[in-house]
């Protein structure tokens, strides 16, 4: 609502210019979802289910050819058994390491949250070479489609898959851009007290038919620095990247660089069916994976992206008409025989209304006995606009 | 995560025979747009080879729909695409909704990918672009291979016809043995006037035919007289066919090599 307001002025002002033959400046989009969650571990019969209608407005409004300021906000609504049996559901929906909290939850009772969050604000200046953004961001330094180390301001959680956007940073960019391939950037993510604090700095370039990247650094308490490409060997794509970490603030227990690395190769076979493998590294895995709710986290941290010290992931996808297609993944670590299946069916319904079933289902060895930790299933419908 | 990732590769692998659907389409158009003034000297070879001569060096920029038509549904998609040459071309996706704002970016043999919803540049691998449209009915030897009409078939004229009220020659063209194609024979129909390709039938190695393609609602679009529909429809599957509808272009614009860039892609629009 707030936000609302904020752009009321905006609107009105853009209203009267519009006998100016002024071009559209204010861009209103976004969706609606909704999506019905059912869990269960062994038995069918323990299954619980919960629903949730999940709207995003994307706003963006030009003030001039170099400025425009922009705002996301999600809201949703969760509602069902889950949510009445896991307490303190709502907590968990905040994210106290924001500088600025734009969370809110309008109503929690029985059983049904209603939260909205501004996950985007900013007003950004560009110009020919320059560009600076002032504000909460997205800033996505990652390369390749599985795992990405390179993104250090935000982290992808793998199993959240309905938050595509992903979170925003609060802070300022700054990015230089002499070449139309090669750029400099630099940003600075405010914390709320200085073991919080982010600010790095990436240099990309392409050269060879590839694109590469530099990053360096401080990471809450780490430092951090990075490489990355993105290239080809003959008609299959190969891409890969490395983060090396190292606590420098709070340093109580010695700990040396903790390295994050990743391989990628994808092809697309003649047939239409794609396929891409996936390797990663991670010298800071834990190598335990007794429960699934690690995967489940609100905000990843880079060293437990994978709690294994080595992960595979093999994808698979293949449209088999232009409204419907399949892809599956799999994710295996030979640590506790891990494995992690994710199947799923996409159809679209029409021009914007598309439908999706998906599952993630989670199998380890545990106690010597090989056992699934836990199963869920999906399915949404997603109206753009 | 990953998996939204994936759908999108859905998407892309839909999509991104666009780039090369609008580098050769546009510049097939240019070709075809030119107006060559009728010689009687011409054989089958030089009428191909004129067009051919003229697909480069130049730019285009243009404004498409693309419609896939189906016995029970339809989609439809519109695109803006920006051509120079055969070696750059980018592709700014402005409907369905959903997937607006999406870019891609051909760079001699480099794709990358705009997602607007993740705010990321993908790299695409360079196989995507030798993948078959799955969405429309177009296939990728229609398109990409184009050029090779002049060196990989022999050419002959092996009569005239009157389409659209247009007299055309009848091409028909058979590949060389060794070349590595996937008709058997093709056959054009090449207006006389303005050297358009009205009709194409494709066959495979039995002559049976397999696809057809109409161009038709010849008029005036940058300048030049152009067949602004395209419709491409496999023999053996009534109600299913692809559009292709051009809704402007202009020609010769001149585009710097720095447009083509992954800077570029997030500001275009």
């Amino acid at each position: 609502m707030l936000i609302w307001l904020c752009y009321l002025p905006i609107m009105l002002l853009a209203d009267e210019k519009k006998d100016s033959a002024e071009t559209q400046r204010l861009t209103v989009r976004g969706y609606v979802k909704y999506m019905q969650q059912a869990f269960f571990v062994k038995q069918i019969e323990q299954l619980q289910t919960s629903n949730l209608i999940h709207n995003r407005i994307n706003m963006q409004y030009e003030i001039n050819k170099h400025v425009y300021v922009r705002t996301d906000l999600r809201n949703r609504i969760f509602y069902g058994e889950m949510i009445r049996q896991t307490p303190g559901y709502a907590t968990m929906l905040e994210n106290p390491n924001d500088y600025t909290d734009m969370t809110r939850v309008w109503y929690n009772k029985d059983a049904v949250i209603l939260h909205t969050v501004i996950d985007r604000a900013y007003l950004n200046y560009r110009t020919n070479k320059l560009e600076v953004s002032i504000g909460r961001q997205r800033i996505n330094w990652g390369i390749n489609t599985v795992w990405t180390p390179n993104d250090i301001f935000n982290t992808y959680n793998f199993f959240d898959f309905d938050y595509e956007e992903r979170p925003g940073s609060d802070g300022i960019r700054i990015q230089y851009t002499p070449g139309g391939f090669s750029a400099v950037e630099v940003a600075y993510k405010a914390g709320r007290n200085k073991e919080e604090h982010m600010a790095a700095m990436l240099y990309r370039m392409n050269k060879w038919n590839y694109d590469f990247q530099l990053l360096g650094g401080l990471l809450n308490t780490d430092a951090v620095v990075g490489a990355g490409w993105a290239g080809n060997i003959r008609n299959a794509g190969f891409k890969g990247e490395t983060t090396l970490l190292k606590p420098v603030m709070n340093t109580e227990n010695y700990r040396t660089w903790d390295i994050l690395s990743t391989l990628s190769a994808d092809y697309v076979f003649k047939n239409g069916w794609y396929g891409s493998v996936a390797f990663l590294y991670n010298s800071a895995g834990a190598n335990r994976l007794n429960s699934i709710e690690g995967f489940y986290t609100t905000r990843l941290t880079l060293r437990n992206l994978m709690p294994f010290t080595y992960s595979w992931c093999l994808l698979v996808n293949k449209s088999f008409t232009p409204v419907f297609g399949a892809n599956a993944a799999a994710i295996y670590s030979a640590t506790s025989n891990a494995f992690i299946a994710v199947p799923s069916l996409t159809y679209s319904i029409a021009d914007n209304w598309d439908l999706l079933l998906t599952g993630q289902l989670f199998f380890a060895e545990q106690n010597r006995q090989y056992t699934t930790l836990g199963n869920s299933l999906f399915l949404r419908v997603k109206a753009a606009f | 995560m990953y998996r939204m990732k994936a759908s999108c590769l859905n998407k892309q692998l839909q999509r991104l025979t666009l780039l090369i659907l609008i580098c050769v389409l546009s510049l097939l158009l240019h070709a075809w747009s030119l107006k060559i003034k009728p010689e009687q000297a011409l054989n089958a070879k030089e009428i191909i080879k004129k067009s051919e001569d003229r697909l480069r060096g130049q730019t285009s920029i243009a404004e498409l729909s693309i419609d896939i038509i189906r016995p029970t549904w339809s989609r439809t998609m519109k695109v803006k695409g920006w051509t120079k040459g055969e070696t750059f071309s980018m592709i700014f996706i402005t409907a369905p909704v959903k997937d607006k704002g999406t870019v891609f970016l051909k760079r001699h043999k480099e794709v990358w990918n705009w997602l607007p919803s993740i705010e990321r540049i993908i790299k695409l691998p360079p196989s995507m672009m030798t993948q078959s449209w799955m969405g429309t009915d177009f296939t990728n030897d229609d398109l990409v291979k184009e050029s090779s009409v002049v060196n990989d078939y022999t050419q002959q004229i092996t009569g005239e016809a009157i389409i659209q009220g247009r007299k055309c020659w009848k091409i028909e063209m058979i590949p060389l043995p060794e070349a590595a194609v996937v008709w058997g024979k093709v056959i054009l129909w090449i207006d006389q006037q303005d050297f358009l390709q009205l009709r194409i039938e494709f066959m495979d190695e039995e002559y049976e035919p397999v696809n057809l393609m109409q161009c038709s609602d010849i008029r005036e679009l940058g300048g030049r007289m152009i067949a602004t529909r395209m419709e491409m429809m496999p023999v053996d599957k009534p109600g299913n066919k692809t559009v292709l509808k051009y809704q402007s272009i202009i020609f010769n614009q001149p585009i710097t090599d720095d447009f083509f860039t992954t800077q570029q892609m997030k500001i275009i629009k």
